[in-house]
């Protein structure tokens, strides 16, 4: 990939990958962090990554993906000394939909919130997501049915009982 | 009996909408251009380099220190397959009578000071390098102000950093060969870059010949002479 090619590829993919990070996430700020970070990454190891046969979007998944969790994991004893629950940070005026649905996802076990975003949102297979993650296909499917019945569970909460931040 | 409703009310296809939605509402432009994250990818390489090079460089510092500290009788350190030898202090050669400075084997043609604006020293420690110098207008009013390109300097007597060399201008070129520089050495055009990646920091300089002044002007008066304080 020549650097035209990158700068393109850049302007393109961008906004996509923040959008699927935030709602793996549940954290703006971060998503727009960690997927500037894993283009950084893409560039620096540019001729193994951006390769016509690879999937480099895929990767630069994965590798936001990882380092927000890194991240997460680092501050996570931390944060919950301090904030009891987080609160997620949200972009400039969400609806109350999508509030609802960040902090439900945030609900969900690592591991479950993955299987979803990765099955429902960025359209992988259980196969591909399977291989993505490094578990069985039985394990992805058991993640999903699990996550769609608590992601349920806590919007039906939600909608009957709205955050303060989605009272706002 | 709960109120909660059962669990799978929540459609598969209505999940897959309100996430796209959120996605959606999330995606930003991105903040900076491609070519940004491509510099910050090179620096980000570089910073690799440097703390890579700083760990060897301690590890060594600390396996010496802790040698040193064992005293004679301590068995000797296992020799390390890691740490590079110490390279040897580079040696660089000034000639003011030929104008030819000499380094690694390869010999460059130079400018030398003018005789009122000598060096002043006859052996000299590279102390450090700049791309570029500038320098200010002297009181007089003598010499170019300005940048100086591909600078190398020492410190002298005095504790002052000084130029010791820098490429000239082409506009300068009738100064190679000639003892027209107020104060440092001038490499001639083109030859710059070479002589400021074959000079490393710390190399021993000898100047040799020239430098015969009997009324030597004032460091103010010789603009190649004032005190650097830094590059840019």
């Amino acid at each position: 990939m020549t650097e035209d090619e990158f700068d393109v590829f850049y302007t393109a993919a961008y906004p996509r990958l923040v959008g699927q990070l935030y709602a793996l996430t549940g954290d703006h700020a971060e998503a727009q962090d960690v997927v500037q970070e894993a283009f950084v990454r893409a560039w620096d190891r540019r001729a193994s990554v951006l390769t016509g046969d690879r999937a480099p979007e895929a990767w630069l998944r994965t590798v936001a993906h990882r380092l927000a969790m890194s991240r997460w994991r680092r501050a996570r004893h931390w944060w919950e000394l301090v904030r009891g629950e987080s609160a997620p940070r949200l972009v400039p005026e969400p609806s109350p939909d999508h509030v609802a649905l960040v902090a439900a996802l945030r609900r969900l076990p690592e591991t479950q919130r993955t299987a979803i975003v990765l099955h429902h949102l960025c359209d992988l297979s259980v196969e591909q997501i399977a291989a993505e993650t490094g578990t069985a296909s039985g394990t992805v499917k058991a993640r999903l049915a699990r996550g769609r019945s608590a992601l349920a569970g806590y919007l039906t909460s939600e909608e009957n009982h709205p955050t303060e931040e989605a009272r706002v | 009996m709960s109120d909660r409703p059962p669990a799978h009310t929540l459609a598969g296809t209505d999940l897959c909408d309100r996430l796209h939605a959120l996605a959606v509402h999330g995606a930003v432009p991105a903040p900076t251009a491609g070519a940004q994250v491509r510099i910050r990818a090179v620096r980000r390489r570089r910073g690799r380099r440097v703390l890579l090079s700083t760990t060897v460089l301690a590890a060594a510092a600390v396996v010496t220190l802790a040698s040193g500290a064992l005293g004679p009788s301590a068995p000797p350190p296992p020799p390390s397959s890691t740490a590079a030898p110490p390279s040897p202090v580079q040696d660089v050669l000034i000639d003011l009578d030929t104008h030819r400075l000499t380094v690694d084997g390869r010999s460059f043609r130079i400018g030398a000071p003018d005789p009122h604006c000598p060096i002043g020293e006859q052996a000299v420690t590279v102390s450090a390098k700049y791309p570029v110098v500038n320098l200010v207008p002297n009181e007089i009013g003598v010499g170019r102000p300005g940048p100086r390109n591909w600078a190398v300097t020492f410190t002298d007597q005095d504790h002052q950093q000084r130029l010791l060399l820098f490429e000239l201008p082409p506009s300068d070129l009738p100064s190679v060969g000639a003892d027209h520089i107020l104060g440092a050495v001038g490499v001639a055009p083109a030859s710059g870059k070479q002589v400021y990646d074959a000079v490393r920091l710390g190399a021993r300089v000898r100047i040799e010949g020239g430098q015969r002044s009997e009324k030597p002007l004032s460091h103010s008066a010789c603009i190649d002479r004032q005190p650097v304080k830094g590059g840019g």
